[in-house]
């Protein structure tokens, strides 16, 4: 009998997708340039024009290794939130965290102004990561003292719309006592966009990143338990507590780091952990955790070739994109007669 | 060990159960005292509320004790780690699965878990034991189906297979009979008996279906509002404790037919 399928087939196709994803993304842009020169451009190999290869190394490579890590990520965080709330309309951005890190960040923006101590603080990209990454786990674990309160899963998801809007109303509050220059700086980051990261930053965004996912391997066993709801899973022997503590840091440091650097980006947590259970048809977290990461991966991938509008020279706002298509998404999954799984 | 004249299987000391908070402490049960000595099928009875559930959710270490001592094969409760009380005694409960995508496999390969090593890989020694699980309850056919397709009947046994397959000296179902009809009542009553005469497992089951439970069980537990009368159901016959069951005066327990009947 064949009691744990490997879905060798199904990683393989994917892994070709991403690679091949990966190339087109980096092809295309506002500048258009020949396939065959931005093959060289990685090599020493001769360029036609030399600018070509400073947008291909230091503008395109970046963006597209950023969409890799942001989709990834928020993917990873979504499935872990689902599990973890028993929920499978969970995810970093419903449940608030999202919110949470944008508050991180507007209070290091524009709180600046209000308390003039922390001016003292360049708004460095890094500490824009550990802004974001303490509101996320701040607005996480109050989520979560408060799903221990109650046991309904609907009321779980109405206290994190709420925290979400606390969060938001606190933002304006702010934005309104910050000045024009501020408000611009923090508008245009809540737009989201994966460019703009220098080799520099994406290096402190990889390793971060890197972090957070290497987590992931004390949890495998105990999510899959989880599955049968948290009494079964501590009769077989699972510590919930040590499970949900590294959940919710897993969860902080991906969802405040990529809310960081990327800006509040929506839906993807919440709508590829459906599209990749669509695709393998199982709950085990030793397939869908490296599933939701390739999906995830080509989804951001994807959505950054629609927002880049090819050969123009506009730039659509990257959350715009991934609301566009993931709430569609979202309520089509909910319409449909088949059930949704956890 | 084995020829040891008294092994401890389970003790329960001046137990109190219930539930504690800041302000108030609810007490559902105390002075609880209980010892099994040897495997046995058990068949905790009472009536709706008088915290079957309670007790043996407390038992098996979901819900905290408020005061008292459980020991189990001659150690606390208390001192088990999590993962070693998995390999002692596991659990069906009667709460509603989470829906997801497991398939019975999956789900009764999830009973391993206490075995496997850190990311969950099945070893031989532990699909054999999924498939001797499976083969005890009768559900091989049902093997890649996935569990939500499943009718009560069949999930209850996927169910209790999970719980083989965890490999536990003790096994504590609550209520796993309830939503099922007579034939699968009966079968059920009947592999938890196999279970314990075939593989020496001690097994507590709360139930409803006191006719059955009669029958089928080494010991009743009468869950009364005072206390909780345990022994075997033909002494409890005979000395009317089973009576004290219920307190209404329009149903009396028949003796010809071993089950409660109207007046």
């Amino acid at each position: 009998m064949n009691p744990q399928k490997s879905y060798k087939t199904t990683f393989f196709l994917l892994l070709i997708l991403l690679v091949v994803f990966f190339f087109l993304n980096i092809s295309l842009g506002s500048v258009s340039i020949p396939f065959k020169d931005v093959f060289s451009s990685f090599f020493d190999d001769a360029v036609n024009k030399e600018p070509w290869r400073t947008i291909v190394i230091n503008y395109r490579l970046p963006k597209a290794i950023t969409a890799i890590l942001v989709g990834a990520g928020l993917s990873i965080s979504g499935l872990l939130m689902q599990t973890l709330f028993r929920n499978p309309l969970a995810g970093p951005f419903v449940l608030g965290i999202s919110s949470g890190a944008s508050l991180g960040v507007a209070i290091l923006i524009l709180g600046a102004s209000l308390i003039g101590g922390i001016s003292a603080f360049e708004t460095s990209s890094f500490s824009m990561a550990i802004a974001a990454s303490l509101g996320a786990f701040l607005v996480l674990s109050a989520v979560l003292i408060a799903a221990n309160k109650v046991r309904n899963t609907m009321s779980i998801l109405i206290i994190g719309l709420m925290f979400g809007s606390i969060t938001s109303a606190i933002i304006s509050v702010l934005a309104y006592f910050s000045s024009a220059e501020q408000l611009q700086q923090f508008i245009f980051w809540g737009f989201g966009s994966l460019g703009n990261l220098s080799w520099n930053e994406l290096k402190i965004f990889g390793f971060i990143f890197i972090l957070g996912v290497s987590l992931l391997i004390f949890i495998i066993k105990p999510l899959n338990s989880m599955l049968l709801g948290e009494n079964y899973a501590k009769s077989m022997g699972v510590n919930i507590k040590k499970t949900r503590n590294i959940v919710l840091i897993i969860t902080s440091i991906l969802t405040g780091v990529i809310t960081a650097f990327s800006g509040p980006i929506a839906f993807v947590g919440l709508a590829v952990p459906h599209l990749t259970k669509l695709i393998f048809n199982t709950s085990n977290h030793k397939i869908l955790l490296p599933a939701v990461t390739i999906v995830g991966a080509i989804l951001m991938l994807v959505a950054d070739m629609i927002a880049q509008l090819p050969t123009s020279e506009y730039t659509l706002p990257i959350n715009a994109i991934t609301s566009l298509f993931g709430a569609p998404i979202v309520i089509w999954l909910l319409i449909r007669k088949r059930k949704i799984f956890i | 060990m084995e020829n040891n004249a008294k092994h401890i299987i389970l003790n329960i000391k001046k137990l109190t159960i219930g539930y504690s908070s800041k302000k108030l402490e609810s007490v559902v049960a105390r002075g609880i005292n209980i010892e099994v000595n040897e495997p046995k099928l058990i068949c905790l009875v009472g009536k709706n509320g008088i915290g079957k559930s309670t007790l043996l959710r407390t038992l098996s270490g979901v819900q905290p004790k408020l005061s008292g001592e459980i020991i189990i094969r001659n150690k606390n409760l208390n001192t088990y780690s999590s993962n070693d009380l998995s390999r002692i005694m596991s659990l069906v409960l009667t709460e509603k699965l989470p829906e997801s995508n497991l398939t019975v496999f999956e789900l009764i390969a999830l009973g391993r878990q206490p075995y496997t090593n850190w990311i969950g890989s099945l070893s031989q020694t532990d699909i054999e034991k999924i498939n001797e699980a499976m083969q005890l309850t009768n559900i091989e056919h049902l093997s890649d189906r996935k569990y939500f397709e499943l009718s009560d009947g069949q999930l209850q046994k996927v169910l209790i297979s999970r719980a083989l397959a965890q490999d536990t000296d003790i096994i504590i179902l609550d209520e796993p009979t309830a939503h099922l009809d007579v034939q699968h009542k009966m079968e059920t009553f009947l592999l938890l008996k196999e279970l314990v005469d075939d593989f020496g497992k001690t097994i507590i089951i709360s139930t409803h279906e006191i006719h059955l439970a009669i029958q089928s069980a080494n010991e009743l537990w009468l869950m009364t509002e005072d206390e909780i009368i345990c022994g075997n159901p033909q002494k409890l016959i005979k000395n009317e404790s089973i009576e004290k069951l219920f307190s209404s005066d329009k149903i009396e327990f028949d003796v010809k037919k071993q089950q409660f009947t109207l007046k």
